[in-house]
């Protein structure tokens, strides 16, 4: 990832702002709040201050319950305050990330495919739920800690100038000195703990491939060999342990180090100076509280440029998906059609992924309401391209695609996608109800409609097996399905859509023969009288279309029902079918 | 907002959260743990708690060098009881007598101050006493740090040697476990034990250690002081402290409980979002926008509200607890306050005090936080234990033969019957995992059959037959219940496992890739082939072209990492990877699904070649493959339906020729 500074940055934090202006009275009044905590944090040393001077050492007892009372009270006062501000401005964080991920994922689900194509779903996720939280994190944590630490630092900084000159002086060596300490062991710490995660990772990359490929292992007799070099890497890691450990170990240490030696010597300078006569006991007490409050800012202060260029990252990862502008647009003077008839024409159709590399190149073809249309040929030669077509998945380049005569960016996207029923290679399962996930394609579909469209997906029957029926859960938390089982859902999904016209695109390739006949008999019954479009390895499976189109590099190469190709004496159709089905076939 | 009412939670997609049980002790469990894996490293424990223990005193010292300063040099306070009445007189005489220490007022802040009534109580010297006293003080300090330091090097030598050698034992134990165990648990899981479980183990084990003796030290030697040097103030101190803790301790598992669901509502999120992602382009094609949009709407407001909630509770509980801790230390600060007034107490007497009670609230709170470290603890200890514990079912026979090389008279299988472990054994695999609802079936019944020495058997069915099941038995991934299964007339577990692994060649159904470059993964089997070697299995398995047309050829970087593999290409690999080991008996699980036609009757031809003379086993779908076998086995539902030569099959009419006749009609 570039990052870009400067511009980018602003512009970027600009753009966040926008989602903080609505809770601009709540920002002012976080802020608010956390200035009266910093500047209450000045009182209690004065008021320890002013007991031990005047009362202790000058015996006027006349001020100990007045000071007394506002021992007890000050800090009181600010811990209900830091309640109020604590629990707002988690609201307001909450509140924020709620927003920003709401919008985004909001937006992500209409953007295109090709942008889903070019981001792993690891990486969208982690956009979505990682970086949006590490902004919120800045603007509503470390904002208030900057703020909190620019007022209690320059006050404490100003109380201890006016306390003693002398001894600020000498507080200001020691403050240079705890940050000096830091940004040595800064550098020690990243690079041990970046030594660490990685021998971490291999670790764990490798204990995964071994459990993920555990049967390679047994069968291989591979066990001893493994251990030993799981062995080798967690002694690696443990090496990498030990110095990540001792060089936070040491880091720690050396605060507390000289932490303790600076307290002392302004404690033992401020004590001579008592004794010298020039300053009160009450005051060297004060002056080492100020002390205190003064070193922590100071190492935070020399974070703030790494934080600020995280956040700044964060901000750009979120933005480019927000910038990333939806492909397929809905035409305002679309067209709405109740109910497609399943006519299909395609003029000339072109369509490039990207410029200049060609996918389709002038594909025509007519499809009549109820044809069974088959797609095959060779990986990349653009059959799933063009159910991504039919689909408004992505718009054409060139030539004309019209559905019952209407031309397709014509009509309204939401209707036009409504009339389809889809079955894709991989069957994804929604962590829900098997009910809920055959009513995916139309939410109002009744139960009986539900289960006349499992029955059809001859998958009702095993439904009925389970223990709750059609409310089994299935995927993440519930019940584990075979591929051929999901695969029957899903077309029980697409009946349920009631759909126009179907796509089925390599439904069954990922199934053994067993399954992939079960599931052809469902598909017959499902592909009669509908408009269809399969796309299928498997030539056994399509046999029975009204046209199959035998597709190479984009360019038609053959076309006819299986009978007319058969006839072809040299055609390519029959030379795989003939392949595919063993060399017997012809001789029988 | 913040009712005491439970906020509904029963969203889609975010099913109960399962709460690991908590309570109940396991004292031999933790004595067996700590005997095995702490007892090698039982001298620099215990000088590592020695040191802590001495260590956590250090703020008394530091408390109590800070009060000689302001009682003997500095001279601070209300009068004594001995000399009560007689400080008017004596600040005149002071005056009078040392032209040195002046008692008159000096300018600071603005402010007269006045050096006090006792100022000139000072001892003589007090400079130089001080100096020395300041010398002193700052040698502990580093005395202290110095510890402190060597306390935390051996912590973190001891824990990580603790976490190393129990690590090591886990994975060794999940490398010998069974494939019925892998498949009981996912590999995730089965990482997260060896990983993450066996680190919060050590973590939890060194924290109840060292915490413990901490604590133990501290509130021992603080409370000691305490009473020693004022009884009245450590009363105070004594009844608000429990009360302190009580606070904690009430609130601590309400804060636990949101958190677990707040994390529980974020992972099923992550689920969510990774889910639909997944599937956008069903959701796109449904134009179910709105209602994802829905369901996600609702998981985060859940999150949201949860997340308030929990803050919500820890502020107020934080709130209480800052005011409580600082009551008591006013309390303490202004009694000690009156009684210096009144010249019963110094005032470094009551500076000690005081601090010497603020520093007892940490150890105090750790203290009763012990048990919860405790149950985190167990949690994490018993599912190391259920791993550790677990019995191995494949085990080596001592008085265990070499496999025959070469095969003489074959491989003859007697009456084999097989069950795959019951549902509750896997269920205790692991505790989370219910969702079990077939109960165990028989899935082999009574088989036998006979594969004579370089013949070839291919094994049909459909699926859910039994015939993978058959083959993990044949090449001893689990043991049958009954019967037998003989190489040459010796019985399969009698032979030992490392030869009859060497002389398997095991092709699965599902191609198995190592991260790892392209070579690394054909000689998993053989890690010494030479390069010719691998690249002749390459060239058997119809994947030498394919390698050479990639950039880097052999040392492409596959799987998790690298580049994928089509299903086919994954398949021929994993067929290269067998043929390398030139086995004896080959064994192939329907490994040309997922090639193409073309691709699918190359290797059908080359294997014929690579297998004459060789004995093997196969799982096919198809029946040109079948035809070139010797012998075909029909299995049905576990029992052999068939079995005959291609042609005595034909004759008989049932599911092989029905078989015959759908693939090549």
């Amino acid at each position: 990832m570039q990052i870009t500074p400067g511009n980018s940055t602003l512009g970027n934090l600009r753009k966040i702002l926008v989602f903080m202006w609505p809770y601009r009275r709540h920002l002012f009044g976080l802020m608010t709040m956390t200035a009266c905590l910093a500047v209450l944090a000045i009182f209690p040393p004065l008021v320890t201050k002013a007991l031990i001077d005047r009362v202790f050492t000058r015996g006027d007892v006349s001020v100990f319950f007045l000071f007394g009372a506002l021992m007890v009270l000050i800090p009181t006062i600010s811990h209900l305050l830091s309640l109020f501000q604590q629990v707002l401005s988690v609201w307001l964080g909450q509140r924020f990330v709620f927003d920003v991920r709401f919008k985004l994922y909001q937006h992500m689900l209409r953007l295109s495919l090709r942008f889903f194509n070019k981001h792993s779903v690891g990486k969208l996720v982690n956009r979505l739920m990682g970086d949006s939280g590490t902004v919120q994190q800045m603007l509503t944590g470390q904002s208030m800690t900057v703020l909190s630490d620019l007022i209690v630092a320059s006050c404490a900084i100003l109380a201890t100038f006016l306390i003693s000159w002398r001894m600020a002086s000498v507080l200001i060596i020691i403050i240079f000195f705890f940050v000096i300490n830091f940004k040595f062991s800064r550098k020690r710490i990243v690079d041990t703990s970046r030594a660490m995660r990685k021998s971490y990772d291999r670790l764990s990359g490798g204990v995964q491939n071994r459990l993920v490929a555990n049967l390679a292992v047994k069968t291989f007799g591979a066990e001893q060999r493994e251990n030993l070099v799981f062995a080798e890497q967690s002694e690696e890691t443990i090496f990498y342990g030990k110095e990540q450990g001792i060089a936070g170990n040491n880091f720690w240490m050396n605060v507390s180090l000289i932490r303790a030696l600076g307290d002392s010597i302004i404690y033992f300078i401020g004590c001579a100076m008592v004794l010298q006569g020039s300053l009160s006991y009450g005051e060297v007490v004060a002056f080492c509280a100020y002390g205190t409050q003064l070193l922590w800012p100071a190492v935070r202060f020399s974070q703030l440029a790494n934080q600020l260029q995280q956040v700044s990252i964060a901000t750009e990862r979120l933005f480019e998906i927000f910038d990333e502008v939806p492909e397929i647009q809905n035409d305002p003077e679309a067209v709405f059609l109740p109910r497609l008839s399943g006519k299909v024409d395609f003029q000339d159709v072109r369509f490039h992924y990207e410029p200049g590399k060609e996918i389709i190149k002038g594909f025509s073809l007519q499809v009549k309401p109820g044809d069974r249309i088959a797609l095959i040929g060779p990986t990349g030669c653009g059959k799933s391209t063009i159910l991504n077509l039919i689909i408004r998945y992505y718009d054409i380049t060139g030539g004309s695609l019209t559905l019952d005569d209407v031309p397709i960016h014509k009509l309204d996207l939401r209707q036009l996608r409504r009339q389809f029923g889809i079955v894709l290679q991989e069957s994804h399962l929604f962590s829900t109800s098997i009910k809920e996930n055959i009513r995916y394609s139309r939410p109002n579909a009744s139960d009986d409609e539900v289960m006349e469209a499992a029955r059809t997906a001859e998958i009702h029957d095993f439904i009925m097996t389970l223990p709750e029926g059609y409310d089994t859960a299935v995927g993440d938390f519930g019940v584990e399905l075979s591929v051929g089982q999901k695969q029957r859902i899903n077309i029980a999904r697409a009946i349920c859509a009631k759909p126009a016209i179907l796509i089925m695109d390599e439904a069954t390739s990922s199934l053994d023969s067993d399954s992939e006949q079960a599931i052809q008999k469902a598909m017959e019954k499902v592909l009669s009288g509908r408009t269809s479009f399969v796309v299928a390895h498997r030539l056994s499976t399509i046999k029975n279309s009204n046209k199959i189109i035998l597709l190479d590099k984009g360019h038609i190469q053959e076309q006819g029902t299986h009978e007319e190709l058969m006839a072809m004496p040299k055609g390519r159709y029959r030379e795989l079918y003939t392949k595919h089905m063993g060399a017997g076939v012809l001789a029988e | 907002m913040f009712g005491k009412k439970e906020h509904f939670r029963g969203y889609q997609y975010r099913p109960p959260l399962q709460r690991p049980e908590t309570g109940g002790k396991d004292w031999p469990l933790y004595f067996r743990f700590i005997k095995q894996y702490a007892w090698p490293f039982r001298y620099s424990l215990i000088v590592c708690m020695l040191l802590v223990a001495i260590n956590s005193n250090y703020v008394y010292v530091i408390s109590y060098l800070s009060r000689l300063v302001v009682d003997n040099i500095l001279v601070i306070g209300g009068e004594r009881e001995d000399d009560a009445g007689q400080v008017r007189r004596s600040i005149t005489a002071a005056d009078r007598d040392s032209g040195r220490s002046p008692s008159r007022p000096v300018v600071s802040m603005g402010e007269k101050i006045d050096m006090g009534l006792r100022a000139p109580q000072r001892p003589p010297e007090a400079g130089r006493k001080l100096f020395i006293l300041a010398v002193f003080y700052m040698l502990t300090q580093l005395f202290f740090n110095t510890l402190g330091r060597l306390a935390a090097r051996r912590h973190i030598v001891v824990a990580q040697g603790i976490m190393g050698s129990l690590r090591e034992d886990m994975h060794k134990k999940v490398m010998e476990l069974s494939m019925s165990y892998h498949q009981a648990m996912s590999p995730g899981r089965l990482m997260s034990r060896i990983l993450s479980d066996v680190e919060s183990v050590q973590l939890e084990m060194m924290a109840l250690l060292i915490s413990g003796t901490h604590c133990c030290s501290m509130i021992l030697v603080g409370g000691i002081i305490l009473f020693a040097t004022d009884w009245r103030m450590a009363c105070i101190a004594l009844t608000i402290m429990p009360i302190y803790s009580w606070m904690y301790h009430n609130k601590r598992p309400q804060i636990r409980h949101y958190n677990q669901e707040l994390r529980h509502t974020n992972a099923c999120l992550y689920g969510l979002v990774t889910q639909k992602i997944d599937a956008i382009k069903a959701i796109q094609a449904y134009a179910r926008e709105p209602g994802e949009e829905l369901a996600f709407h609702r998981l985060v407001a859940c999150f949201f509200r949860d997340a308030l909630k929990v803050q919500f509770i820890s502020s107020v509980l934080g709130c209480q607890a800052g005011i409580l801790a600082h009551l008591c230390n006013c309390g303490i600060f202004l009694f000690g306050g009156w009684l210096v007034l009144h010249g019963k107490m110094s005032l470094g007497k009551m500076i000690f005090v005081q601090s010497a009670t603020i520093t007892l609230f940490q150890p105090v709170l750790e203290f009763t936080q012990l048990n919860f470290v405790l149950q985190r603890m167990r949690i994490s200890l018993l599912r190391v234990a259920g791993v550790l514990d677990r019995e191995v079912e494949i085990v080596e026979d001592p008085s265990s033969v070499l496999f025959p090389r070469p095969i003489r008279q074959g491989i003859e299988v007697r009456n084999l019957g097989f069950t795959y472990p019951s549902s509750k054994i896997r269920r205790e695999a692991d505790e989370s995992d219910t969702n079990e609802i077939s109960a165990p079936e028989p899935v082999l019944h009574d088989i036998s059959f006979k594969v004579p020495a370089g013949t070839w058997l291919c094994i049909m069915g459909a699926s859910g037959s039994g015939k993978t099941t058959l083959l993990h038995l044949l090449s001893r991934i689990y043991e049958p219940n009954h019967g037998e299964i003989l190489i040459d007339g010796i019985n399969l577990q009698k032979i030992n496992l490392q030869s009859l692994r060497r002389s398997l060649g095991v092709v699965p159904q599902e191609a198995q890739i190592f991260s790892g470059s392209m070579k690394e993964n054909i000689c998993y089997g053989f890690p010494e082939a030479s390069n010719e070697q691998i690249m002749a299995a390459a060239k058997a398995a119809q994947m030498h072209d394919f390698i050479m047309e990639m950039k880097t050829q052999y040392e492409t970087i596959i799987g998790q990492k690298g580049a994928s593999l089509s299903g086919g290409q994954r398949q021929r690999l994993s067929l290269a990877r067998a043929l390398l080991t030139e086995p004896e008996l080959l064994i192939l699980d329907d490994c040309t699904s997922a090639l193409d036609a073309n691709t699918e009757r190359k290797i059908q031809e080359t294997l014929g070649e690579i297998l004459q003379g060789k004995t093997a086993i196969m799982v096919s779908q198809r029946v040109s493959m079948a035809m070139r076998c010797h012998k075909i086995l029909v299995l049905e539902d576990g029992h052999v339906k068939e079995f005959g030569s291609h042609r005595e099959l034909l004759q008989n009419n049932g599911f092989y020729a029905k078989l015959h006749f759908q693939q090549t009609e």
